[in-house]
């Protein structure tokens, strides 16, 4: 674990909001983390890590709902750095659209896998959450992209997510699907969704990357 | 855990000169003590499929296993016996006795029966409804009560013959969100308190997502079956 990673998460229990944003951008600009390192090693665990106390019960959602926000706001100020990193880089003149399915909600998954795509050369579009199945066909008719990417938390979502990327191979069969999120975690889930790309860590990426070179 | 339930390449075709099949080969089998929710468009073979689960309807074709017999090779009689003692129903509409009280309806299944109404019977039928919580009102009139208390008293009488199953078609079909939550959770309750084994059709995302399993009907086949990690 990254030596930094306490004092964040320090702040980050003191819900002082100002001061996590700073700390976080502070590491990136000395060059301390990459943006890898602080999506993967600080903002995810962050989240996927975070308990309630026992006393707390009652303002947990409200606490998870801060901490969300926090992080949130750090993934969109780092973008300036993504632009960086990817003014130096080869392009693949490949196009991805990303998204997460009509209902889900947990989004910051999703939002680190764009920047993910863009920072391995791909032109990378995050079309948003809770995004309805006919808005996602549509999506992939405009922007006719070489990959979809769809990122599924909630278990249920699978159900929805069977129904879009069965739309998406029999109406656009040139397009690639990747899927990911925790939702997978699930027995049977992934084996019954249509699927080119399975991936459980968004560092997997690059190894699309590699592929498409 | 062993299955309850099961299911082998079972088919069902209604009308013998018009025939219309509904279910195409369903192989499914169900875990002692799991939460199940059966979800799909209206029309797919949802109710049709539990009919078949329940016994209250012959598939075409196919087995059916209930506690490890195979109901093939039973006569009526047995088969309605395996059926009273093994399965309990909610029904979407209650059926309750408009004009009994809440208690009356939950001890419905002995009088039909005709069995003795033994103070022990009573007893349960009391505790029943102080789980589902109506002591307070399980003296008036089901006319007199609201849905969700009725569909409450329906869930009690489906529970008075201690069932290792119940089946249960869009209990929440008719009820706002708020008793929806309430319905789900006493379902919960049973099935951590006596490890009842539920099958639930449902239409409604809230109950499905907390279920353990989610088993999709599409066009009579199974379009997807998913089961929680930690379930
Ligand atoms: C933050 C959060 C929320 C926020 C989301 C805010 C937002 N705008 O995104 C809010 C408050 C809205 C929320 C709501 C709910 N949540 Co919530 N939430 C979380 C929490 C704490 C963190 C999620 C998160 O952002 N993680 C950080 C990201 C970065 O991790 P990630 O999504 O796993 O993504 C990583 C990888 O999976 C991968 N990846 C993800 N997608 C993809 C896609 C591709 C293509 C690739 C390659 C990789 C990839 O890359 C990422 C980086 O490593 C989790 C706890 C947890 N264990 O994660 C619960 C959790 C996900 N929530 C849960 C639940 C149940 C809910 C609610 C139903 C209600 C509730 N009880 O809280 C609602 C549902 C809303 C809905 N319909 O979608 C459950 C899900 C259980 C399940 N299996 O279904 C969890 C696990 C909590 C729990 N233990 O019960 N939640
Ligand atoms: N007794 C019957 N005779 C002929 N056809 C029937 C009969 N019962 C049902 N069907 C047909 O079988 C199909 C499946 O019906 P079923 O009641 O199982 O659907 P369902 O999935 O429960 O739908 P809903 O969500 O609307 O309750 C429908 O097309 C229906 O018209
Ligand atoms: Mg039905």
């Amino acid at each position: 674990m990254n030596s930094n990673y306490e004092g964040f998460i320090k702040l980050l229990d003191l819900e002082d909001k100002d001061k996590s944003v700073n700390y976080a951008l502070e590491l990136l600009k000395s060059k301390k983390v990459t943006l890898e390192e602080l999506y993967l090693d600080f903002l995810a665990p962050a989240l996927t890590t975070f308990v309630c106390q026992e006393k707390e019960k009652e303002i947990c959602i409200w606490k998870e709902h801060t901490r969300t926000s926090i992080i949130r706001t750090i993934l969109e100020c780092t973008y300036p750095f993504v632009i960086e990193r990817r003014n130096e880089i080869k392009k693949l003149h490949k196009k991805v659209v990303i998204l997460t399915p009509s209902e889900e909600y947990h989004e910051i998954g999703a939002i680190i896998v764009n920047h993910f795509f863009m920072l391995a050369g791909f032109e990378s579009q995050y079309i948003g959450a809770n995004t309805p199945k006919n808005d996602i066909l549509m999506a992939v008719k405009a922007y006719q992209p070489d990959f979809v990417a769809i990122s599924v938390t909630n278990y249920y979502n699978i159900v929805i997510t069977k129904q879009i990327t069965d739309g998406i191979k029999k109406n656009y069969p040139n397009v690639k699907i990747i899927v990911g999120g925790q939702a997978f975690l699930q027995h049977g889930a992934i084996d019954q969704i249509s699927h080119d790309y399975y991936m459980q860590k968004a560092s997997d990426v690059f190894m699309i990357a590699k592929e498409v070179k | 855990m062993p299955n309850v339930m099961e299911l082998k390449e079972i088919t069902k075709i209604y009308g013998t000169k018009i025939q219309t099949q509904v279910l195409f080969g369903i192989n499914l089998a169900f875990e002692e003590g799991s939460f199940n929710s059966i979800i799909g468009q209206s029309g797919s073979g949802k109710s049709t499929l539990l009919n078949i689960l329940g016994s209250l309807d012959r598939p075409t074709a196919g087995d059916i296993i209930i506690n490890g017999k195979n109901t093939k090779s039973l006569s009526s009689k047995e088969l309605s016996d395996l059926r009273n003692e093994s399965i309990g129903f909610i029904f979407q509409f209650h059926y309750l006795l408009p004009e009994f009280t809440a208690l009356e309806n939950v001890l419905m299944p002995y009088r039909i029966s005709k069995k003795p109404i033994t103070k022990e019977v009573l007893d349960y039928a009391n505790e029943l409804l102080d789980i589902v919580g109506l002591t307070k009102v399980k003296n008036n009139l089901a006319i007199n009560m609201s849905g969700g208390q009725q569909q409450r008293v329906a869930i009690a009488r489906s529970l008075m013959n201690n069932p290792k199953i119940i089946l249960a078609d869009e209990p929440t079909g008719n009820l706002d969100s708020d008793s929806t939550e309430q319905v789900y959770e006493l379902l919960r309750k049973i099935n951590h308190q006596f490890g009842t084994t539920f099958i639930i059709i449902t239409h409604d995302r809230h109950i499905a997502e907390k279920a353990d399993r989610i088993v999709e009907i599409k066009d009579g086949r199974i379009n997807l079956d998913i089961t929680k990690a930690n379930a």
